[in-house]
C-alpha cells in the first residue's frame, strides 16, 4: 500500500511538472522514457537470470502456461462486454476494439488512427494507458489480495516490459517468468487482434 | 519488440553468467530495478502532462477510457483468481 502511494506520488508529480512545464527540457523528451525503459529491463533480466529457480516454472507448468495469457485476454473481453452496458456513446465494437490493446498503447491507437479512426485512437491511448498505469500502482495489492497471478493479469501486454520490475519485485522472480511469457504472446496477439476487431467497425 | 526482448535477453544472459560470481553484485542490481521503475513513472507523468492533447481530452475521452480500462483489469483479475485457484493452486 504504503509502495502504491509513493509510485502514484512520483508519477502526479510528474504530471504536474510536465502540465506546467516545470519539467527540464532533456526530461520531455519520449525516447528518455524508452532508454529508461531498456535500461530497467537489461537490469531485470540480470536479476532473473541469476535466479536458477525462477526459471524451473516454466517446467513444472508446461502447456499450463499458455493458460494466463488465455485467461487475460478472455477475462480483457468478458469485462469490456459488461462495461458496454454503462458507456451508452460507444458501440459495443468500439468498446471492445478499444480493450482488445490490453495495456499496449503505442500499437493499437496507431492502427486505429491509420485506419482512419481518429477518436477511436485516442480513446484508445487514453485507455490502454491507464490500464498500465492501474496495474503499475496496484499491483502490490492485486498481489496481497487477488493472488500473485493477478497482476500479471492485469497488465495484459505491459507485462514483459513495463510493468514486468514492479511485478518481478511484489510477486517474486518465479512470476516473473510467467509476467514475460503473458506479456510476450499478448503483445504480439495485440496488433492482429486489434486489427481483425476494426475490420468490423 | 525487438528491442525489448534484446535487452531481456542480454540481461537475462548476463545474469546467468553472474549466478557463479558475486553475491553482493545482485543485492545492487534488485535496488536498480526498484529506482528505474520510480524514475519511469515519474517521466510518463511528465510527457502526459507535458501533452496538450491528452490533457485537453481527459476529462471528455478520459472517463470512457478509465471505464474500459477498469473493466479490462476487472474481468482479467477475475480470470486470474480462477485460475490460480483451480489449476495453480499449488502455489500460494
Amino acid at each position: 500500500m504504503k509502495t502504491s502511494l509513493q509510485l502514484f506520488a512520483v508519477f502526479i508529480l510528474g504530471l504536474i511538472l510536465g502540465y506546467y512545464e516545470l519539467a527540464p527540457e532533456f526530461l520531455i523528451n519520449n525516447g528518455l522514457v524508452e532508454y529508461v525503459l531498456y535500461v530497467m529491463l537489461f537490469f531485470v533480466g540480470v536479476s532473473m537470470g541469476q535466479d536458477k529457480k525462477a526459471w524451473g516454472v516454466v517446467k513444472k507448468l508446461k502447456a499450463k502456461i499458455f493458460l494466463v495469457p488465455a485467461g487475460t485476454v478472455l477475462g480483457t473481453f468478458i469485462g469490456a462486454v459488461v462495461v458496454n452496458t454503462l458507456i451508452k456513446d460507444l458501440r459495443f465494437i468500439e468498446v471492445v476494439t478499444v480493450a482488445a490493446g490490453m495495456g499496449y498503447y503505442s500499437l493499437p491507437s496507431v492502427i486505429l488512427n491509420q485506419l482512419g479512426f481518429e477518436v477511436l485512437g485516442v480513446l484508445a491511448l487514453l485507455t490502454n494507458l491507464f490500464r498500465e498505469t492501474i496495474t503499475l500502482l496496484t499491483t502490490p495489492i492485486l498481489a496481497k489480495y487477488f493472488g500473485k497471478l493477478s497482476p500479471i493479469a492485469a497488465g495484459g501486454a505491459t507485462t514483459s516490459d513495463v510493468t514486468l520490475p514492479v511485478i518481478v519485485e511484489f510477486t517474486g522472480k518465479q512470476y516473473g517468468v510467467i509476467a514475460i511469457f503473458n506479456g510476450v504472446v499478448i503483445t504480439i496477439l495485440v496488433p492482429f487482434m486489434v486489427t481483425a476487431l476494426a475490420s468490423l467497425l | 519488440m525487438f528491442p525489448i526482448l534484446f535487452f531481456i535477453s542480454l540481461g537475462i544472459f548476463l545474469g546467468v553468467f553472474l549466478q557463479f560470481k558475486r553475491r553482493r553484485i545482485i543485492a545492487w542490481v534488485d535496488k536498480v530495478v526498484v529506482f528505474t521503475v520510480y524514475i519511469l513513472l515519474f517521466l510518463l507523468g511528465i510527457n502526459i502532462g507535458g501533452n496538450e492533447e491528452i490533457v485537453a481530452s481527459l476529462g471528455t475521452i478520459g472517463f470512457q477510457a478509465l471505464l474500459i480500462a477498469l473493466a479490462g483489469v476487472a474481468g482479467s483479475i477475475l480470470s486470474a483468481y480462477i485460475l490460480s485457484r483451480l489449476i495453480f493452486n499449488h502455489e500460494n
